[in-house]
């Protein structure tokens, strides 16, 4: 059973000027997030990559076909199982991090599992070891606005991981960083794939990091080619 | 756990400005509900004042009309302040001297209650003394307006019951015997009081009725009093003084038709207070929606959030509102002396003492309406956001 798998997903936008009905994003597309592997799509801004991503992760809901999460159709749960399973199973990174403001960065890395309704002590020990080893241990007490890009991103990595989802879902991870954190970046989740056989779904700009993924999907003209 | 540290920090969060909006909003609840507060307790303390002086001078609690109790029976009753017969008719005074005539009501009371404690607390006597009944004790009203003096002679016509006709009039020349005042400028100037013994000599004693001050139950006291006489006839304060208690009800709901109006400013108020904070926080909503969340869930942080602000905001102001009640005698003295020490003049305000009240269910009754209030107005705004997609919210936010 694949973790995430999107089967005729189409999606249209309401345009805002009167008269121009909808606009087409996504055409018919069908796509499979496999386990213990990384997938890039590609494409042009504009083009729906991201739009597919959130999709994905039940953040947004097609206007045609359906996505599955570990066999279940999002569609058919109500909002609580939705949530619960977005909790467990799927982890976020977006390109502008978005941490909670009023969070340190601990507890920002917690509040997966606090949500999920696990115990404060557990949450604390789990997060303290995700932020050590992506090397922020001395920045866990640090409110989001005093951290830089790169530490901001790596906080939102450790939160993506909080809750050992079966699949990561990364809009442009590396999209706000410099070459050097950009890198880092890069390298921590390709190794999470491969280290802790979890899948990722990647959208990015950089042809390099796609191409450094076990599947690369091009989205052109609202339709997903494979190019890898 | 999580939720309720999480609507608490949202609360007072120093992003944004948040702390100053939740701030504002919470000293505008504790204004509005000290404004609401001190309206009603001024108001509930004029009436109150108004219905005590009816009660204790003009009706008392309970009048009974019995053939066969007597007031030393009703005493004993639990829940009886005090019980005593008492005398009441109507006369006509005339002045021979100035050649007028006045209508008067004349009341005999059996017994020392013009010492009692209810009777105390409105009527006092002026000159002369409640102990000689020798004469008729008129108020300081009536003696200005008749040119009366202490120990003149004033014809006075009663109406007795006569050997062949009903009633036959019945002209006797009695002396002033002193002077009253009450805090009821209509009782005082419809008012005299003379002996007991006297006047049922008179008038006889087939209409003497007992008046009864009540401190307990006023429905248990009355099936007690039927209980010792099934015939005895019972009015009770707001039958006899049926009109002017229809007024101060009528006045009484008024009141409320305008602290409505004031709710309703203060619904205004939380309304847009409660947008601006949830508009505050709605990508953050939206992003623990993204981690996990269930709609419910960031319903239940930002009702939190509002409820927080809502409940400092009325304790605050039940705490002010309270010491402002207890000391509003004392602040309408410094207004009014500051008000004279600018234009010379004295207010009306240091000329009416009264004793602002307000009942604990009042109070009660207010801070539970704009808890819900506050609880609505942030459950409509939380339904309005999040009915829409994460990523919808997330990308649009103002914030």
């Amino acid at each position: 059973m694949q973790p995430i798998e999107l089967i005729s997903i189409t999606k249209r936008f309401r345009t805002a000027e009167k008269g121009e009905g909808e606009i087409t994003i996504l055409s018919n597309i069908d796509l499979g997030v496999v386990q213990g592997q990384s997938t890039a799509i590609i494409g042009k801004s504009g083009s729906g990559k991201s739009t597919l991503l959130h999709i994905a992760g039940g953040l947004d809901s097609p206007s045609e076909g359906k996505v599955l999460c570990n066999g279940t159709d999002f569609s058919t749960l109500d909002d609580r199982h939705r949530s619960a399973l977005r909790n467990l199973h799927i982890g976020f990174i977006f390109q502008s991090n978005l941490l909670l403001e009023d969070f340190t960065a601990l507890e920002n890395v917690m509040a997966p599992a606090l949500i999920a309704g696990k115990k404060e002590k557990e949450c604390k020990d789990r997060a303290v070891e995700l932020l050590n080893r992506l090397g922020l241990a001395d920045r866990m007490n640090h409110i989001p606005g005093k951290l830089s890009g790169g530490e901001k991103q790596r906080v939102a990595i450790c939160r993506a991981l909080m809750n050992s989802p079966e699949v990561i879902l990364a809009d442009e991870p590396t999209g706000a960083l410099d070459e050097e954190n950009a890198g880092e970046v890069e390298q921590l989740l390709l190794d999470l794939v491969r280290e802790e056989g979890r899948s990722l779904l990647l959208v990015t700009h950089n042809q390099d990091f796609a191409y450094r993924c076990d599947n690369v999907y091009l989205l052109k003209n609202h339709v997903l080619t494979k190019e890898k | 756990m999580f939720g309720f540290r999480t609507a608490f920090r949202y609360a007072f969060s120093k992003t944004r400005g948040q702390r100053v909006t939740s701030i504002m909003i919470l000293v505008g609840i504790a204004i509005g509900l000290i404004a609401l507060l001190v309206i009603s307790a001024v108001m509930n303390g004029l009436q109150n004042a108004q219905m005590d002086q009816l009660r204790n001078l003009e009706s008392f609690d309970l009048i009974i009309k019995s053939d066969t109790l007597q007031s030393e029976h009703v005493r004993y009753i639990y829940g009886v302040d005090d019980a005593f017969r008492f005398l009441e008719t109507n006369a006509l005074l005339v002045d021979e001297t100035s050649e007028t005539s006045q209508s008067i009501r004349i009341r005999a009371f059996d017994g020392d209650i013009y010492d009692s404690k209810r009777m105390s607390q409105s009527f006092t006597v002026i000159s002369g003394s409640k102990d000689d009944m020798s004469g008729v004790l008129y108020s300081y009203s009536t003696r200005n307006r008749m040119g009366i003096r202490y120990e003149d002679s004033i014809k006075i016509t009663f109406l007795k019951p006569g050997k062949t006709a009903t009633i036959v009039p019945y002209t006797a020349k009695l002396p002033v015997s002193g002077f009253f005042s009450s805090k009821m400028s209509e009782f005082s100037s419809s008012t005299a009081f003379m002996d007991y013994e006297k006047l049922s000599g008179i008038i006889g004693s087939e209409d003497s009725k007992i008046a009864v001050y009540v401190s307990g139950n006023m429905k248990t006291v009355i099936q007690s009093i039927l209980a010792l006489d099934p015939n005895a006839q019972i009015i009770t304060w707001q039958e006899y003084n049926k009109a002017l208690y229809s007024a101060l009800m009528l006045e009484k709901t008024l009141m409320y038709v305008f602290l409505a109006f004031m709710f309703l400013i203060i619904c205004v108020n939380l309304k847009n207070s409660t947008r601006r904070l949830l508009s505050n926080k709605q990508k953050e909503g939206a992003m623990l929606r993204a981690l996990g969340c269930s709609r419910k869930k960031v319903n239940a942080i930002f009702l939190g959030q509002g409820l927080f602000i809502c409940i400092i905001g009325e304790i605050l102001g039940v705490i002010l509102g309270k010491i402002l009640i207890a000391n509003i005698q004392n602040i309408l003295d410094f207004v009014d002396s500051v008000v004279f020490s600018i234009s010379g003049q004295k207010t009306v305000l240091a000329l009416i003492p009264f004793n602002a009240s307000i009942g604990n269910v009042e109070i009660l009754f207010v801070c539970i309406f704009i808890f819900l209030l506050s609880l609505m107005f942030t459950a409509i705004g939380c339904r309005k956001i999040y009915r829409s997609e994460i990523m919808e919210v997330i990308l649009n936010a103002t914030y």
